[in-house]
């Protein structure tokens, strides 16, 4: 779980370790290996799934169409029942901006399950959606993480992500520490005072 | 160790779904260059190579665009679909099609 103020950089960090922008220096490490300058196409091909702070799928095609795009591509999971499990088979073959926010988070968790990645990026899935779907969806995560898959998440739903969460980093001030399990990290004085505030 | 580059070739409905887009759009950019060439008093069928690979160019631009405004990056890069994979996809329609019209206009002529 990645947690920090807005603006302070979680995005951008999840943007570089994706392939989606450079860094100014360093490298990215994924599957072990080192990429000094890497893409989100090259990534992907090694197992790696990333999920944008906007809609991922396109307005241009069904959300079956897409869903099937990634299984033929990477000769992986089952639409249907990837469907089926997060509750958007009767959306299917609609297009996504005829959803909801929170239907169209489903959906893109539905292309998470049909890659089956090994590496899941994703940055504020919980954004604009009920609290109920963010319950839904947060299981979702917790059964992809219990399939052997590595989950990072970005977001201030901190009750719900704590719960949630193997391990914390926290970015503020232009570094990201590494916090721990929750119950460790809820115990960093800083990361108390400065981010989780009063709540705490 | 720094990795070496490694990627998937697009699948048959990738190839099919963007192949089209290149093919639809080449077919709207070419309408809009004919109606500008007519107005001009110039022959739309009549172009040089040089021409006929701007209105190629022209076209994968228009793609471009296209794949921009419905925000398709990030699907196409979870897709592992490269940029310049995409701009073999969209020229080739456009490609293809200002070689028939070559050819068709060839036959006429």
């Amino acid at each position: 779980m990645l947690f920090g103020r807005n603006g302070i950089g979680k995005s951008t960090l999840l943007k570089i370790a994706a392939g989606w922008t450079s860094p100014d220096s360093g490298t990215v490490h994924f599957a072990g290996r080192a990429y000094e300058t890497t893409s989100l196409p090259e990534l992907a091909a090694q197992g790696l799934f990333y999920l944008p702070d906007h809609d991922l799928l396109s307005s241009a095609f069904t959300v079956r169409r897409q869903l099937e795009m990634i299984r033929c591509q990477f000769d992986a999971g089952n639409v249907t029942e990837a469907a089926d499990r997060v509750g958007i088979t009767a959306f299917l073959d609609r297009r996504p901006a005829s959803l909801s926010g929170g239907e169209r988070r489903r959906a893109e968790l539905a292309a998470v399950l049909v890659r089956r990645p090994s590496c899941l990026l994703a940055d504020e899935p919980y954004r604009g959606i009920a609290p109920k779907d963010v319950e839904d969806i947060t299981a979702i995560f917790t059964q992809l993480t219990g399939d052997g898959m590595a989950v990072v998440i970005t977001g201030h739903e901190v009750p719900t992500l704590l719960d949630a969460a193997d391990h914390v980093s926290w970015c503020t001030s232009g570094t990201t520490y590494e916090l721990g399990p929750p119950s460790t990290a809820i115990q960093h004085e800083a990361f108390r005072s400065e981010y989780l505030g009063q709540a705490s | 160790m720094v990795a070496r580059f490694r990627t998937t070739l697009p699948n048959r409905l990738i190839v099919r779904t963007y192949a089209t887009r290149g093919a639809l759009l080449w077919v709207a950019t070419r309408a809009i260059l004919i109606a500008i060439f007519l107005r001009g008093g110039f022959d739309p069928f009549q172009l040089s190579a040089a021409a006929m690979g701007g209105v190629v160019l022209l076209s994968v631009v228009v793609c471009f665009l296209e794949t921009y405004r419905r925000h398709e990056r990030a699907l196409l890069g979870n897709l592992a679909v490269r940029p310049v994979t995409l701009i073999v996809l969209f020229a080739t329609p456009a490609l293809l099609g200002e070689v028939a019209i070559r050819i068709v206009r060839l036959v006429i002529a």
